[in-house]
C-alpha cells in the first residue's frame, strides 16, 4: 500500500524543490564567495582569504532552499512563478553583494617592502547574468505558468 | 512541461555568454598579477622604469604611470607611457631624469587597463626608493 497520488506528487515536488534550492545554497554559500576569494588572490591577497561561511550567508541560503521548495509545492498556482521570480532576484542580489557591488578591491597590501592598492571591475560579467539568468529566470516561469493555463481544457 | 525548448535554448545561451564573459577573469584569477612585473634600472641619465607583461589574456588599453615621490609626499618627477594592446612578452617603458632619484623618498607605480578590453583593473604600488631596485 503506497502514498496516494497527492502525496506522491506532493513528495516529489519538495523533492525537486530541494534539489534546485540546494543548487542555490551550493552556488550563493560556497560558490561566489570563492570565486570572490580567487580574484583576490589574482589581484595579490594572501592565499587562503575565503572566510568560513557567515551565520547570515548560510540563513539567505536556506531561505531560497525554503522559496524554491514553496514554488515547486506550489505549481499550478499564480505564486509559484512569482517564487521562482523572487528566488533568481534574491539570488542575484545576494551574488552582487558578495562580489563587493561589482568591484574586487584589495588595499593596503604589503608586499615586501611595497603597500598595493588594486581593484578590478566585474560589472561587465554581472550584467551578462542579469541579461541570461534574472530575466529569463524571472520571464520564463510566467511564461511556462500561462502556457500551461492556456492549454488546459 | 510547456515551453522545454526555450528553457534549452535560453540555457545554453546563458552558458555559452557566462562562460565566455569569465574566461578572461578566470585566466586572470590563475595568473594573478605575477604577470604583471615592473623594473627599473638607470642609464645615461635616465631612471628607466619598464612594465613587463608575462601573461595569457590580452590586455587593453593599458597606462604605466610613475611617479618619484619626496619624503614630503610631493610628486619630484612623474611620467606615464601606454600601450592600445599588451600581449604576452610585451612591455612598456617610462623615462624619468636619473637626478630627480636623489632626492626621491618613494616611487608610485599605477598600472591601468582592462583585461582582454572587458574588465578595468587598478594597480597602484608605492615602496621606497632604495628598495625599487
Amino acid at each position: 500500500m503506497g502514498l496516494p497520488g497527492w502525496a506522491r506528487r506532493l513528495a516529489g515536488s519538495v523533492l525537486v524543490g530541494l534539489a534546485q534550492g540546494a543548487a542555490y545554497y551550493v552556488v550563493i554559500v560556497y560558490l561566489i564567495p570563492y570565486l570572490y576569494a580567487s580574484l583576490a588572490e589574482g589581484l595579490g591577497a594572501p592565499a587562503g582569504a575565503l572566510q568560513p561561511p557567515s551565520r547570515a550567508l548560510v540563513g539567505l541560503g536556506l531561505m531560497l532552499v525554503g522559496i524554491s521548495v514553496a514554488a515547486r509545492a506550489l505549481r499550478g498556482n499564480v505564486a509559484s512563478p512569482l517564487l521562482s521570480g523572487l528566488a533568481v532576484l534574491l539570488s542575484y542580489a545576494i551574488t552582487v553583494y558578495l562580489m563587493g557591488g561589482g568591484t574586487v578591491r584589495v588595499e593596503g597590501l604589503r608586499v615586501g617592502d611595497a603597500t598595493v592598492d588594486a581593484s578590478l571591475d566585474l560589472d561587465p560579467l554581472l550584467a551578462v547574468a542579469f541579461v541570461f539568468y534574472v530575466i529569463p529566470g524571472i520571464l520564463i516561469p510566467l511564461a511556462e505558468h500561462f502556457y500551461a493555463k492556456a492549454e488546459e481544457p | 512541461m510547456g515551453l522545454p525548448w526555450l528553457k534549452t535554448v535560453v540555457g545554453l545561451v546563458a552558458l555559452v555568454a557566462v562562460g565566455l564573459a569569465a574566461y578572461p577573469l578566470a585566466a586572470f584569477a590563475l595568473e594573478g598579477v605575477e604577470s604583471v612585473t615592473v623594473e627599473s634600472t638607470v642609464s645615461g641619465g635616465a631612471a628607466v622604469f619598464t612594465l613587463h607583461y608575462n601573461g595569457s589574456v590580452t590586455l587593453k588599453d593599458v597606462d604605466f604611470g610613475v611617479e618619484l615621490l619626496s619624503p614630503q609626499g610631493a610628486v619630484l618627477a612623474s611620467g606615464h607611457a601606454g600601450a592600445a594592446r599588451l600581449e604576452r612578452g610585451g612591455s612598456i617603458e617610462v623615462r624619468l631624469p636619473a637626478q630627480a632619484l636623489a632626492g626621491a623618498a618613494e616611487v608610485r607605480v599605477t598600472i591601468t587597463g582592462d583585461i582582454a578590453g572587458i574588465y578595468h583593473f587598478n594597480i597602484t604600488s608605492t615602496q621606497p626608493v632604495e628598495a625599487s631596485g
